[in-house]
């Protein structure tokens, strides 16, 4: 076997990535800057200082465009080698991880990626600073304008990254005897497949990965939506940290909702569930009927609910003073309202149901016969077998149940707008939602659901840690 | 291995936890019967609310109305422009429907029936967002609608629906997946393309999971209230459930006309389900979407 090559310059593939956020994220990082809590807007001190605050950031003021262009381009330089640092260093990862991908090294990984990034704010900060510098030098010349020279510095840096890439793969590939050229075969299913997901693709980029970036950037700025976006470091996660006590209320109340609603539904599920599973007759019409509230949704259900917890008149009311209690006010009362949505939720436990109980339909009927030999009688064998059996899928209710319950807002929103008695209902995502639309504080609705998405993913990470102690999988790890 | 060990395992059969099985059977079935009672009332007071005349709803507390008012229907359907509302929900909800069903199902195929480069990476990718709150998207998409003029238009609840989400997709990659591959390759002999595969081979294979796709898409379409709430701006463009607040009035709702075209509404996807239960339910089991 031929002995392997070495490569040409392969520390230059590490260092120019590096070189690259030296030069220019470093001193622009401005660590200080970012997490500045003066209520004063201080990060650029010459733009600042030359027009009134307002006029700056308003769209009344007209001609302002261009200066939020070189402003955006000041955030841009900043902000996109972040991104493609933390791209370069994700993707260096998948291709370590991934042996799969055939020839891609880590080296290479860092080198695309710094290259895209590099290419990005090289084009970003030409593009913006000549939109900017064209129109506002003459709207306001006492401002001194930066000249992007760190653009033509990138841009060198990256069609060198480029052909790096190229010289370093054309070594390999002589130096490597197992490696073949895709085959035209290859080439055509590689481009059917591509044709084939293409709709998912562009859904993904559009719908889901520029959201994501978008909202992830919209959380570190101030942004109503009328208004320009501007750079605000951390000071929306801490605003709702410390000044905000409808965020901590609407978080308690979350909470308090969460952790009543999802124990009870999925103890309630289970417990239908092996009712059904004793296979007594009708259980097809059972399953039918239990399942019913999981297809209806929306306005009139809410509404139906709001006159069946009606103080007065309503059906539950009357139901429970058939046995002399005198029910509560419910959804006026501002103890009553979350109770009275868990109620709610319960209506439709169908959902929870069903898939419990085709888990414990999938126990295997020896097991309790070998459970019946050891002399296992009813609770035992239900917590000896069923329970270790259906645990993955109980697994799975709790985790999607938790983020589902945390995300709880549409009744909430129909019910009471505004969170009902004493803010009884102002739900998290309720908050959130009309922050983002009544009160058009996108920024701050962004860094909500961020911190939401925050609370979700440590209450999952929870719960699969504590996997491990109970959760039972049949046949080993790999499945 | 295992799996073919389990498949000839006497599967579900908790059947007993207990020995006396007869009695424990006529109890459960009692106990459920009056849960389903519970979970049928609000339906059953629904309609018989929708049924009561305008005198009788506040005083008659009992389920079957005194005088049995049909024209409900018809008074609550003329209250508002609920002709239009139907004809745009209709509108949203097909086109909605089989763009979820183009776009799920084609991805479906190329993820599951294709070998390509990056194939794996994407599909994680996509796996991965899924546990991401919605509300993370929602505020950046509606700025993006907004910045494409696209708000007071069908588009925003039309054009995403192509684009295919994570979770049919997935769902559907899960079912072809489980189609021998020897189907496509000899179909390829017989000088197939992907194309002609995908529509002759898979998708008919795939009825039960597509039927359940199509019913849940249906029903998030046609009892989807905040995005056309978000989206829709003018009245002429309003869908039935924004049709339903209208009975929010400042008066105080009159409930018997708001259960009646409640019911007219709801009454598609009940019909739907009712039809469908069976592939639904065992669509649910197997997939575990939730409702």
């Amino acid at each position: 076997m031929q002995e392997q090559k070495k490569r040409p310059l392969r520390w230059l593939m590490w260092a120019l990535p590096l070189i690259g956020f030296a030069l220019l994220w470093v001193p622009s990082l401005n660590i200080g800057r970012f997490f500045d809590l003066t209520p004063d807007w201080t990060y650029h001190d010459t733009l600042t200082r030359s027009m009134e605050y307002d006029q700056l950031f308003s769209r009344a003021a007209p001609g302002v465009r261009p200066l939020f262009a070189y402003h955006a381009m000041m955030i841009f330089c900043c902000f996109v080698p972040l991104v493609g640092y933390a791209v370069q260093v994700i993707g260096a990862g998948l291709a370590a991880s991934a042996g799969k991908f055939r020839q891609l090294k880590i080296g290479d990984g860092i080198l695309l990626g710094g290259a895209l990034a590099n290419l990005l704010a090289a084009c970003g900060s030409v593009w913006a600073a000549g939109s900017a510098m064209s129109r506002a030098a003459e709207l306001a010349p006492q401002v001194t304008y930066h000249v992007p020279a760190g653009a033509a510095v990138l841009g060198v840096l990256a069609v060198g990254q480029i052909i790096l890439f190229v010289v370093n793969n054309r070594a390999r590939m002589k130096a490597d005897l197992t490696y073949m050229p895709m085959s035209r075969s290859e080439k055509r299913e590689n481009l059917k497949g591509w044709a084939f997901i293409s709709p998912f693709v562009i859904g993904f980029a559009v719908f889901t990965a520029y959201p994501l970036i978008s909202s992830a950037f919209a959380s570190f700025t101030y942004y109503n939506i009328t208004a320009v976006q501007k750079w605000y470091g951390v000071r929306n996660f801490t605003n709702l940290f410390v000044n905000d006590d409808v965020f901590w209320l609407s978080m308690g109340n979350t909470f308090y909702y969460v952790f009543i609603s999802v124990p009870l539904v999925i103890i309630l599920a289970l417990l239908l569930a092996l009712l059904m599973n004793t296979r007594g007759p009708m259980m097809g019409f059972f399953r039918t009927v239990y399942y019913l509230p999981n297809v209806l949704s929306g306005v009139a259900v809410f509404l139906l609910w709001q006159w069946i917890l009606s103080p007065t008149n309503g059906l539950l009311n009357n139901f429970l003073a058939v046995f002399g209690i005198k029910g509560p006010a419910w959804l006026l009362d501002a103890k009553w309202t979350k109770p009275a949505l868990i109620i709610m939720r319960c209506w439709s436990v169908g959902g929870t149901m069903i898939l419990l109980l085709a888990a414990l339909q999938n126990v295997p009927v020896d097991l309790y016969e070998a459970g019946e030999l050891d002399g296992a009688v009813g609770f035992r064998k239900f917590w000896h077998i069923t329970l270790p059996m259906i645990s993955p899928t109980l697994f799975f209710v709790m985790v999607t149940g938790f983020s589902g319950a945390f995300q709880i807002y549409d009744s909430a929103y129909i019910l009471a707008q505004d969170g009902g008695p004493g803010k009884s209902l102002m739900f998290y995502n309720l908050y959130l939602f009309n922050t983002a639309f009544s009160e058009q504080s996108m920024g701050k609705a962004s860094a909500m659901a961020w911190v939401l998405f925050a609370v979700i993913m440590v209450f999952t990470i929870i719960q699969q840690t504590a996997s491990n102690r109970w959760v039972y999988y049949e046949g080993g790890t790999d499945k | 291995m295992s799996s073919i060990e389990a498949a000839s395992r006497k599967k579900g059969g908790s059947a007993s936890h207990f020995r006396n099985l007869s009695i424990i059977r006529v109890v459960a079935s009692l106990l459920l019967l009056l849960g389903s009672v519970v979970v049928l009332f609000p339906l059953a007071w629904m309609l018989s609310t929708a049924l009561k005349s305008d005198a009788e709803v506040m005083v008659n507390s009992s389920l079957i109305p005194k005088a049995w008012a049909w024209d409900n229907f018809v008074k609550a359907w003329n209250s508002a422009p609920f002709g239009t509302y139907l004809k745009n929900t209709v509108f949203i909800t097909v086109l909605g429907t089989i763009g979820s069903l183009v776009g799920n199902s084609l991805a479906a195929y190329g993820f599951a029936k294709i070998k390509f480069r990056g194939r794996e990476l994407v599909f994680l990718c996509a796996l991965g967002t899924m546990m991401i709150p919605g509300m993370v998207t929602l505020v950046p998409t509606y700025v993006l609608f907004s910045n494409l003029g696209w708000v007071g238009t069908y588009l925003p609840l039309i054009v995403p629906a192509f684009t295919a989400g994570a979770y049919y997709t997935f769902l559907l990659r899960q079912s072809f997946m489980s189609i021998p591959m020897s189907y496509n390759e000899a179909a390829k002999l017989e000088g197939a393309n992907e194309m002609q595969i995908f529509t002759r081979i898979i998708l008919p294979l795939s009825k039960p999971i597509l039927t359940t796709i199509v019913v849940f898409e249906f029903k998030a379409k046609w009892n989807d209230y905040f995005g056309p709430m978000l989206y829709l701006t003018s009245e002429k463009q309003y869908t039935l459930q924004l049709g339903l607040r209208t009975f929010r009035g400042t008066a105080g709702v009159e409930w018997q006309k708001f259960m009646a075209a409640s019911l007219i509404v709801m009454a598609p996807t009940i019909i739907m389900y009712a039809i469908m239960q069976k592939y639904i339910l065992e669509g649910m089991a197997q997939g575990g979407i939730k409702g």
